[in-house]
């Protein structure tokens, strides 16, 4: 499932290094899901997915594949600054609390709150849509997400600074 | 259920629209109109044309010129009906292409 490769590889390429091709992964990954789209967004309704960006405390989303492939191209949409999707994929995608994201920037976590919150205004209030984007806007979108997770892996936010390391229970 | 976005074509010169741009133009104003997604757009006068009015009180103030001197001003704008953002980027993207000029993307409150 698409979703569980990202998951995976979220943990994984930190200790396994990425992938020689992560906008091949990526695109091939997202083009699979784009054609299940359909079908699944029946499913699962705009709200349910509002619900998930807005809340405080995201539910668990590591069994539903599709739904984090689809919070991942939400939470990297071009037009949000790139602090700020990196910092909303860390919080929505990744599950980190918002004081190891600020301690992961270096920032004060009230800065990093606002920032997270804008964000997720920003994204109510221009209806960014909750899909894999269209086959005609895939390969924009998938370098938006490629500079976030660039940013989140060689920058060193999962990186074994111990001083930044995630805490062993995540 | 469309939202409605609007798109101010920036520009820092007062040079007008070339007759290429405006042929570019007409073509976008076809499309958007054959896609369902036009509402209102037009061009405006330059900034030395405009007036800031103050009628809160009693008797109203007139001042010439615009309510903010800027090096970039808006020259034109569309307003367009979209579904969501992605279809409103892309299609303030060939706005942008068309025009030959900077645009700023910005949804209107619900009414």
């Amino acid at each position: 499932m698409a979703g569980e490769a990202f998951a995976i590889a979220v943990e994984r390429w930190p200790v396994d290094s990425v992938p020689p091709s992560p906008g091949a992964w990526l695109t091939t990954t997202a083009h699979r899901k784009a054609i299940d789209r359909v079908r699944r967004e029946a499913r699962r309704g705009a709200k349910h997915m509002e619900a998930l960006v807005l809340s405080d405390t995201p539910e668990p989303i590591g069994a539903i594949g599709d739904d984090r492939l689809r919070l991942v191209f939400t939470c990297c949409h071009p037009t949000l600054a790139i602090e700020a999707r990196v910092a909303l994929t860390l919080r929505i995608v990744g599950g980190l609390t918002v004081p190891e994201i600020a301690r992961a920037f270096l920032v004060q976590e009230a800065a990093m709150g606002q920032r997270i919150t804008r964000a997720k205004a920003k994204i109510k209030a221009t209806k960014i849509p909750y899909h894999v984007p269209s086959r005609e806007d895939l390969p924009i979108r998938v370098t938006g997400v490629l500079a976030v997770l660039y940013l989140i892996f060689n920058e060193g936010y999962l990186a074994s600074d111990p001083r930044r390391r995630r805490s062993a229970a995540t | 259920m469309m939202a409605q976005y609007l798109i101010s074509v920036l520009t820092d010169t007062t040079d007008t629209a070339t007759a290429d741009e405006m042929a570019a133009i007409d073509v976008f104003n076809e499309q958007l109109l054959a896609d369902g997604h036009w509402v209102f757009a037009g061009g405006l006068a330059s900034p030395s044309t405009a007036t800031v009015i103050d009628g809160r009180e009693e008797d109203a103030v007139f001042t010439d010129g615009p309510y903010v001197e800027t090096k970039e001003y808006v020259a034109g704008f569309w307003i367009i009906q979209a579904p969501h953002l992605d279809v409103a980027l892309r299609l303030a993207t060939l706005g942008s292409k068309h025009c030959n000029r900077r645009v700023e993307l910005r949804p209107l409150l619900d009414g």
